[in-house]
């Protein structure tokens, strides 16, 4: 009888584990899962409003992520405190802003100029275009910034805040404190970018111009500044969540 | 096509007389490697030049092509002059099967879900176990194994397979098979309504265009001798076409081959002479002139210097018009028409999109060798009645039958070759391809014989008094020419029921009057019309019968005449005030 009772006793405790690791790995899963969500919202950004696939997505996500680890050694490193790789990131989101309108300018914009290609042949070009970008960014960083792995330490991916035990004295969950700020941060950044979207005159704007860009241009849309912003932020967006991921 | 065909040869052949001095084995390998690329380049162009649809997915065609030769020789010790063929037809093979699915998808769509393929091989071939294959010396009998000591026999061999990719594509670009892939990027809708099966010959431009890719794979494997997952099935092989191609211009013969040709050099020798100085800096140099090049000639430097060099040579073709009188499709059609069954008919045809109902059980018979009109103010549902009749829509209940034979379960291309042309509201025609091509097009899908198809075409353009513009590109002429484009291309698939969507709207009174007097001269041949308008007066003068459509109801039918004196007719029109004083 005891020994049936001990041997319960051990299944309901491999059952709980069992669950505890279900647990946790959603838990990191839907972590990182949020920093993903918000790389996505750039690259949705740019392919919904302007139709180009951009090749250069995991460049400007490499950019955000070496931005970040710069803007964090200006700002005096770990020595500045735990929040510093946090901040960073989301500094980088005025600078990539900028480096994604100046870039758009320079490239793809002197396309739009170009009615007479039609559409199809204008995208390919697009799309070779970012194809260059795309190259040019990555063996440019592969230049400039070598090919060592850099880190942006902070204290809090060495802190977890605990839950539980969920069950008695069973199911005991980890959260680390870095994954949890990036994310808050996150999500944060997308609420933002939903919310500009949403309640803003430059939002309905890139709306507009995502479903229509010649019935946009009739209603006073400046369209090409519109596509240049769009960039910029796709870019940025996408930038800042490689800054958020980095540390992970 | 022996004079480009003898263009080829002249180029290849110069190019071998100059590999041939090359001693330095590097350099050797470098023109080796650009005919490689080339061929896998003229293969995507074959499928996504012609077709519209860019894959990104060619990689898993060289892929299959190369580890089919790699495995063929390792497992059963068969030598690669088989192991390559082999390769090809596996490559082929798998164009089917990742073609069936991958056609559901348009556009962008297609071009993403294109890249999956390669990158689930590169997964599955690592997971068997294949991260890097050599292939094994056969010293008893290398050639018999296709391995050679002088490097310049695989250049030969690579150019040997340029000469036939090219041949291919050659023929795809002047065959009927192109004009039909040219429509088919044009205007898909229009180019099934035309009788055209864009499924059948998306799939058929795929299969060849995999074939060739995994060709090229295959004898790529054979001249490096090592093969890796990643670096057949990479991201890199996929996109390497796609430059090469959109560099050196889509959709001819000659645009992956300036691309392969320049681009290839350019890159390899970066990376020979940067590459060890400062790593990374041939990427940047590479990009940089994609980049600029780009931004420079946007359409590619093939249609760019066509466009300097057509415009100096102002091609005059004559079209030579064989035979007389009806194309024969046309003329065994009306003959072999039952003469008790009605052209068309409808029985409780319904159609809705969620709530919104459209058709309300329509029903509808037409006799054959009428005009007939259909009326009704906006929204009463013409245009959807005549895409429920061609196809574009299934209707949510009823049946539809055509000189006896039941048509709801027939796709549209089937629809077009069983008799049924259609026209569209706003003129749907092919815009870069010249007036007599746009007509040939539904030709080619309604008759197979080369020369008939030819005939029914200019015969069409000729009853339909285009002949002085049949050349010129359709973008460039007028709104009417436009309207008897359409007409043309309608008739040109020898139909015996013809739908005309507004035809004449936005049209001149003079014009009005030449493409009435047209309508007759169809007639007059024995098809049957079913024809939407607004010009009342025109109508009135035109048709036999006039049918009026209103909110999805049928509410009057009858002589044209006695029909626009009917009060529901102008309660519909104009109001229920205007039927009280009528």
């Amino acid at each position: 009888m005891v020994l049936y009772a001990s041997i319960l006793r051990l299944e309901i405790d491999a059952m709980f584990q069992t669950i505890e690791n279900i647990l946790q790995v959603a838990l990191a899963g839907v972590l990182i899962g949020v920093l993903y969500g918000l790389m996505c919202v750039g690259l949705g950004l740019i392919f919904g409003v302007m139709r180009i696939i951009n090749f250069a997505q995991g460049e400007f996500l490499m950019l955000g992520m070496y931005a970040t680890l710069f803007v964090g050694v200006a700002l005096g490193g770990q020595y500045a405190g735990a929040w510093t790789p946090f901040v960073s990131a989301l500094l980088v989101i005025p600078l990539i802003f900028v480096f994604g309108m100046l870039l758009y300018q320079l490239s793809l914009d002197r396309l739009s100029l170009r009615r007479e290609l039609g559409e199809e042949s204008r995208h390919s070009a697009q799309l070779v275009i970012t194809l260059g970008i795309s190259l040019i960014l990555s063996n440019g960083g592969l230049m400039l910034f070598g090919t060592t792995p850099k880190s942006t330490p902070t204290e809090f991916a060495s802190s977890a805040i605990t839950f539980g035990p969920l069950v008695r004295d069973n199911i005991l969950l980890f959260i680390n404190k870095a994954r949890l700020i990036a994310a808050a941060l996150a999500l944060a950044v997308t609420v933002a970018v939903v919310l500009l979207m949403n309640r803003t005159k430059l939002g309905r704007s890139v709306r507009a111009a995502a479903d229509d860009v010649d019935a946009a241009a009739y209603c006073g849309i400046d369209v090409r500044k519109i596509y240049m912003v769009t960039f910029g932020l796709g870019a940025a967006i996408t930038a800042a969540s490689g800054g958020l991921t980095a540390r992970l | 096509m022996l004079k480009p065909l003898l263009l080829i040869l002249a180029l290849l052949a110069s190019y071998l007389a100059i590999a041939f001095f090359v001693t330095n084995t590097y350099h050797q390998l470098i023109l080796t490697s650009i005919p490689i690329w080339a061929t896998l380049a003229t293969g995507w162009n074959v499928f996504s030049g012609y077709v519209g649809l860019l894959s990104f997915g060619h990689a898993a065609f060289f892929g299959l092509g190369a580890f089919m030769v790699t495995l063929l020789l390792i497992v059963v010790d068969v030598t690669p002059w088989i192991g390559i063929p082999v390769g090809g037809l596996v490559g082929a093979a798998s164009a089917a099967v990742i073609g069936l699915p991958t056609f559901r998808l348009r556009g962008h769509y297609f071009a993403l879900a294109m890249v999956a393929y390669p990158l689930a091989l590169l997964y599955v071939f690592n997971w068997l176990g294949l991260q890097e294959v050599t292939l094994p010396l056969k010293r008893e009998a290398p050639a018999a194994y296709m391995q050679f000591a002088n490097p310049y026999i695989y250049t030969v061999l690579a150019v040997a397979l340029l000469f036939v990719a090219m041949i291919v594509a050659c023929i795809v670009d002047r065959s009927r098979f192109g004009l039909v892939l040219r429509a088919i990027k044009q205007d898909e809708a229009a180019a099934s309504a035309s009788g055209i099966n864009p499924r059948g010959w998306k799939l058929a431009a795929l299969t060849i265009s995999a074939m060739l890719s995994a060709l090229a794979g295959g004898l790529y494997v054979v001249v490096l001798n090592v093969t890796t997952p990643n670096e057949v099935f990479g991201l890199a092989v996929s996109s390497s076409p796609l430059i090469l191609s959109m560099f050196g211009g889509l959709g001819s013969i000659w645009g992956p081959i300036i691309g392969a040709f320049t681009l290839v050099p350019i890159s390899e020798t970066l990376h020979a002479q940067l590459g060890a100085v400062l790593p990374g800096i041939q990427g940047v140099v590479y990009g940089l002139a994609l980049m600029l090049l780009m931004l420079w000639l946007p359409e590619g430097v093939y249609w760019k210097l066509h466009d300097r060099f057509s415009r100096l040579h102002v091609e005059t073709k004559s079209r030579s018009v064989t035979g007389h009188g009806l194309p024969q499709l046309l003329e065994t059609r009306l003959k072999a028409l039952p003469e008790d069954a009605p052209a068309l008919s409808l029985r409780a045809v319904s159609c809705r999109f969620g709530e919104l109902r459209v058709l309300e059980s329509l029903d509808l018979t037409v006799e054959p060798r009428s005009i007939t009109a259909v009326v009704g103010p906006n929204g009463a549902g013409k245009t959807t009645l005549f895409n429920t009749i061609n196809g574009f829509i299934g209707p949510s209940e009823g049946t539809i039958v055509l000189f006896g034979h039941v048509m709801t379960a027939v796709p549209v291309y089937m629809r077009a070759r069983m008799g049924l042309a259609r026209t569209f509201q706003t003129p749907r025609i092919f815009p870069r391809l010249t007036l007599l091509e746009n007509v040939y097009v539904s030709a080619v899908s309604a008759i197979s014989n080369v020369s008939q198809s030819r005939f029914a075409a200019s015969w069409a353009v000729s009853l339909c008094d285009l002949d002085d513009v049949a050349e010129r590109p359709a973008m460039s002429v007028s709104a009417v020419h436009l309207r008897k484009l359409e007409i043309a291309r309608a008739i040109a698939a020898c139909p015996t029921v013809l739908l005309l969507d507004e035809t004449l709207a936005g049209l001149t009174s003079s014009e009005i009057e030449n493409v009435v007097k047209l309508v007759r001269r169809i007639r007059a041949l024995g098809i049957t019309i079913i024809i939407i308008e607004h010009t009342m007066d025109a109508m009135l003068r035109l048709v036999d019968r006039m049918v009026v459509l209103n909110n999805g109801r049928l509410i009057a039918d009858g002589k044209p005449e006695f029909v626009v004196r009917e009060r529901p007719v102008i309660e519909a029109y104009l109001g229920a005030k205007w039927a009280a004083r009528a």
